[in-house]
């Protein structure tokens, strides 16, 4: 009865869908605990920091003392920020003094974009060069497009961009140097270069899992009964990539750790505004309300993606849902 | 690199006897590329602005910002002298009590009138260490109270020569609107609360880590500056300012690493101009850490530097070996830079000497050697350097020296904790105030743990006295003294390099314009 | 450089089977051959590698006595890169050796077991692959303070997911092969038959990722040392090589270029050894 195991396949569906949120949220909370005790954890003071090493006046450290309740017991400033976070209060970042939700939101935009953008630039060239790959392979075309996914792997993304800007941009002048430009387009020209030593590392896995998926796709009986029936060789890879799509684009879903990950060394040498800069200053800081939050951002960001990517191969992979659906 | 940066530190102010004028080769004055046209000046900053508030981020940018755009009631003219600012005039009726006369016409950048309101506000919001606490120079006043329509009186709880440099944008002293301290709050100082003050230039816009944006006041009514606008990019990377400078990006880099001044130096399209800069580069032994509790210890790490290899080949030259904690510049208003040299020179000196290390150590408590570290801020190499140059040569006297790299923040929280016998100091003043780094260095609960009370009679009289001069013989007092305890061992006065791409010069910058007046008035196009 | 790697799934066909020696392979073998032997030998090659001689610092490429120049330390920039393939080579051995030890006999013990045993492990596993090695390690070197083995240890964990996956996924398909319920049959053990059976089985699997994650933990590595956290200062290091030399390439280029190229190089070598493992143990070509 189908309607009836449709049916029972969506009930599971929903709850395998809430258990992964629930998930999910345990493991922010995880995170906030662990990043919390790090930074209690760590040497440095707050209050030097705060003050700078000049000033030892005690109305001063008082009042320090008792704005960030820093003579409070460790597990009360966690509930008291917790509490307030769960108010919708992200608190006062202790190195900029201004409301952390404002900075990272703004300081995210600028990381999106690049992450964004960088994403489809890796698909657009990643997978034409992986089924060219796939549909030769062997060949020298297939030689070298896996010789340049060999050579993106193995670049550190910050020596890419630092490739990149002594070649096009200080040699050839074809790109601005630095900055985030002044919005639209202007914006997309200055994050063009670092979207592509971002780029770089990910279109190199990619090409990588196109070319795997279809030489797979293409070894399967299906293929072999289009060719007896005469299809040509281009139908057939239409064919072969269009079953291939769903293991390419999932897989690509859950590279996105690997981009946030590599957007820090990017901003850093192309002096980008971003989370990963922001992140990294807060740390040395012991920007506690900073950290935290930016942490939490870029962990419900994969968390999201993770179970966005799981729910999309569940949904479209007609395998995978009989398989569920007969469990 | 990332740092973050208190004044201490990071430093720069022009000094007027070094070359002022930026050769202008004769590029033409159509300006930035980046901006759009003449009135646009582009300038770039190595270090991330983060508030623009300096009682929160006190950062030397900070202060630049805020030099153009706020005031305080005085301020300092080009040869280091107090001149006035908001307060027209000021008398110092007894030693303990100051009374400011206010500019009755004074006008904020939207327009409003300053009124004393607004002042006492603003002192106010600067002795809150809640809403201020980077600032320092409040801490000896008693009261501030309106006495006239256009009246401050401020006393003080104790006599203090360096009081006066205090209530001034160098130091501790924004007027921002009354309206402006209410409504700010947690905002005060970001893009959300852009401060409103008197300054020549307004700020307009603001993006933490990557932007500023001045513009001419219209409401100003001093000289007036040459450029429209001013955006300050911030491009931490200092290959990527040198990069945006040669492409016109960028027409004024602030901030020019001190070891790559030379390379920077053989780009043609480039003119770099160093001037000292009043700062201060030095070791710093705590007293109560063991074994530099003993004085033969010190000695023979102090003897151990070779201050002048550092200057020459670390520093390109771009420095001067350093004989005290007061510098030349700061003397400027008495003795004449020769003077000042000998006078500063005739204290206790310790030169590079390995034998007489050797000796030092062999007569201490540690003849043998002994094991200590030595932290450095990764945001300065010269220090690294200098720190592994130290390793080199103590371990020919069988000292070993651990260095270590920290950041910025761990940096200041090993200053005077008790557990580091050795650090470096690296500050720069803000201020016109002789006084400024000695009171720290010397005063109570000082970094090295040092007490002695001829130097606290030598520090009383220099606060207590009614002249410049009496003032100064104090420090020097006190200077000669400790030199002879030598706890604080002098390395070097810095010096800060500014680049342009020739289409601007700095006219007439002096020593101490750069924090203490409007100095982007000075920034004339070339020629 | 991230955690995430798509392990191949032991489904995937055989791709084929091609006998002998590419160029390729042989020129990547000689690399790692020789970069073994710099690692071990390096530093007794050249022991005064780290020490630094200010004075005689930034020397440009060509200097008598320093072929490559010297660093803004004054170090001999052949010698530092020589000495510096310890911390870049064996970080990452041992990140990629721990990785492949922990994953397997956890993932292992999961695939065989299964129960609440494999469903915590595999979250976890889950977890840890959600994680961004590179932030993570900002987060816990930047406040721990920076050590060399401390950032390993900390990698280590962070790779050792893909083995777990690996080994539980293949252990799963094996355990109802008719050779293992015999040998459970037989009256063996479980770990015996996990250790006897099932882990020889799985090892060519294990063995080209064990290579894969070399290749990543160097970028990995280097990628934090780039960002001051991994090796202390003065520490002969590739990534920290390529840091310190960024401030003064206009000097000296060599002391920036020689890290950077022995990175990609050793990385490429690395890689494509562990490619072609992949594929001659079935797997296809591995989804790094």
């Amino acid at each position: 009865m189908p309607s009836s195991r449709t049916a029972l396949w969506a009930v599971r569906l929903l709850g395998t869908i809430s258990l992964r949120v629930l998930g999910g949220l345990f493991l922010l909370l995880a995170i906030s605990i662990l990043v919390f005790s790090l930074v209690h954890l760590s040497p440095g003071d707050l209050v030097t920091n705060l003050l700078g090493p000049q000033n030892r006046s005690e109305a001063a450290i008082a009042a320090i003392t008792e704005r960030y309740r820093l003579d409070e017991p460790p597990v009360q400033q966690y509930f008291a920020w917790l509490g307030n976070v769960l108010a919708g209060n992200w608190g006062t970042s202790f190195r900029q003094q201004a409301p952390v939700a404002t900075i990272v939101a703004e300081r995210s935009t600028v990381t999106l974009t690049l992450v964004a953008v960088a994403f489809v630039l890796a698909l657009l060239v990643s997978i034409p060069l992986g089924v060219v790959a796939a549909t030769s392979s062997g060949s020298w075309r297939d030689q070298l497009a896996s010789g340049i996914s060999v050579l993106g792997i193995s670049a550190p993304s910050f020596v890419v961009a630092f490739l990149l800007m002594f070649f096009f941009v200080s040699g050839l002048r074809w790109f601005p140097l630095y900055g985030y430009g002044t919005g639209g387009l202007d914006t997309l020209w200055h994050l063009f270069l670092p979207a592509v030593a971002l780029a770089i590392g990910l279109g190199a896995m990619l090409t990588k899992i196109t070319r795997t998926v279809m030489i797979r796709e293409l070894a399967k009986d299906y293929v072999t009964s289009a060719r007896a029936r005469g299809f040509t060789e281009s139908q057939i890879n239409r064919l072969a990539l269009r079953n291939a799509a769903i293991p390419i684009v999932t897989s690509g879903g859950l590279v996105v750790t690997f981009l946030v990950a590599g957007t820090i060394l990017v901003e850093t040498v192309f002096a980008l505004p971003g989370i990963g800069r922001l992140l990294y200053d807060a740390v040395i800081y012991k920007d506690l309300p900073t950290v935290q939050a930016s942490t939490l951002l870029i962990a419900a960001v994969i968390v999201v993606v993770s179970i966005a990517v799981d729910l999309l191969y569940v949904l479209l992979d007609p395998r995978v849902r009989r398989r569920g659906a007969e469990a | 690199m990332i740092t973050t940066k208190k004044r201490i530190g990071v430093g720069a102010a022009i000094l007027a006897s070094a070359g002022l004028l930026l050769s202008g080769c004769a590029a033409p004055t159509t300006g930035s590329d980046a901006g759009g046209g003449v009135g646009t000046l582009s300038l770039a900053l190595g270090d991330s602005i983060t508030n623009l508030y300096p009682g929160i981020e006190a950062g030397v940018p900070n202060y630049w910002i805020a030099a153009a755009t706020a005031e305080g009631l005085v301020s300092v003219d080009p040869s280091g002298e107090v001149t006035g600012a908001l307060a027209t005039a000021w008398e110092q009726t007894d030693p303990l009590t100051y009374v400011f006369t206010i500019d009755d016409g004074a006008l904020f950048q939207d327009g409003s009138a300053v009124t004393i309101d607004d002042i006492v506000a603003s002192i106010e919001a600067a002795r809150d260490p809640e809403i201020s606490p980077s600032i320092i120079t409040w801490g000896n006043v008693d009261t501030v109270t309106q006495t006239g329509d256009w009246e401050i009186t401020i006393t003080l709880l104790s006599p203090d020569a360096s009081f006066i440099y205090g209530p001034s944008s160098s130091a501790g002293l924004f007027v921002f609107p009354a309206s402006y301290w209410e409504s700010a709050g947690d905002a005060l100082g970001t893009a959300a609360a852009l401060p409103i003050g008197t300054g020549p230039y307004q700020i307009t816009g603001f993006s933490p880590d990557s932007n500023i944006t001045l513009e001419l006041s219209e409401y100003w009514d001093g000289d007036a500056g040459s450029y429209e606008t001013l955006s300050f990019d911030v491009i931490p990377d200092a290959n990527t300012r040198l990069l945006a400078l040669e492409g016109g990006d960028v027409n004024l880099s602030l901030s020019v690493p001190v070891q790559q001044i030379s390379e920077w130096q053989t780009n043609e399209s480039i003119d770099v101009t160093t001037i000292e800069d009043r700062s201060y580069i030095g070791l710093t032994f705590d007293t109560a850490v063991a074994p530099f509790d003993d004085q033969n210890v010190r000695n023979a790490v102090a003897h151990s530097f070779d201050r002048q290899a550092v200057v020459d080949q670390v520093l390109g030259g771009n420095a001067e070996v350093a004989t005290s904690l007061l510098s030349p510049p700061q003397l400027a208003a008495l003795y004449s830079p020769e003077e000042a040299r000998e006078k500063l020179a005739a204290a206790q000196q310790y030169g590079f000497d390995l034998d007489a290390a050797a000796a030092a150590l062999a007569k201490s408590s540690v003849p043998q050697g002994f094991t200590a570290e030595l932290v450095y801020p990764d945001a300065y190499p010269e220090l690294q350097l200098s720190a592994e140059l130290l390793k080199q040569n103590l371990a020919e006297i069988g000292v070993t020296l651990e260095t270590r790299s920290v950041t910025t923040p761990d940096w200041f929280s090993t200053m005077g904790d008790r557990e580091h016998g050795i650090g470096f100091m690296h500050y720069t003043p803000t201020t016109a105030d002789p006084a400024e780094m000695i009171n720290w260095f010397l005063g109570p609960d000082n970094l090295a743990s040092f007490e002695s009370s001829e130097v606290d009679a030598a520090l009383t009289s220099a606060r207590e006295a009614d002249s410049l001069e009496s003032q100064i013989d104090g420090l020097l007092e006190a200077s000669s003294l400790q030199a002879a305890a030598n706890v604080y061992s002098p390395l070097w006065w810095g010096q800060r390099a500014f680049a342009t791409d020739g289409s601007v010069v700095l006219d007439g910058v002096t020593s101490f314009s750069m924090f203490t007046s409007a100095w982007p008035l000075q920034l004339k196009p070339a020629a | 450089m991230s955690a995430i790697r798509i392990s191949p799934p032991a489904r995937f066909a055989p791709m084929r089977r091609r006998g002998g020696f590419s160029p390729v392979i042989v020129a990547s073998v000689t690399v790692l051959v020789v970069t073994a032997f710099a690692a071990i030998f390096g530093t007794l090659l050249f022991p005064d590698a780290t020490k630094p001689d200010i004075l005689n610092s930034l020397r440009p490429v060509g200097t008598p006595g320093h072929l490559l120049g010297t660093d803004q330390l004054g170090r001999d920039v052949f010698a530092l890169s020589v000495a510096g393939t310890f911390s870049a080579v064996v970080g990452p051995v041992v990140i990629a050796l721990g990785a492949a030890v922990f994953g397997v006999v956890l993932g292992g013990i999961a695939g065989y077991f299964g129960g609440v045993l494999d469903f915590l492990g595999s979250r976890i596993a889950d977890l840890l692959l959600a994680l961004p090695v590179v932030l993570v390690g900002i987060v816990v070197a930047g406040i721990l303070g920076s050590g060399y083995w401390m950032t390993v240890l900390l990698l280590l964990v962070l790779f050792s997911p893909t083995d777990f996956r690996i080994a539980r996924s293949a252990v799963l398909e094996q355990k109802h092969r008719p050779y293992i319920e015999a040998a459970r049959m037989g009256g063996a053990g479980s770990m015996r038959v996990l250790a006897v059976h099932v882990l020889p089985n799985i090892m060519p699997l294990v063995l080209a990722n064990f290579l894969i994650n070399i290749a990543f933990a160097i970028v990995s590595l280097s990628s934090l040392s780039f960002l001051g956290l991994g090796v202390p200062d003065g520490t002969a290091d590739w990534g920290r090589q390529l840091t310190d030399a960024q401030a003064v390439i206009g000097a000296n280029p060599a002391a920036m270029i020689t890290p950077a190229l022995l990175i990609v190089l050793v990385a490429c070598a690395v890689n494509l050894v562990g490619d072609r493992l992949s594929e001659r143990a079935g797997g296809g070509p591995s989804v790094a």
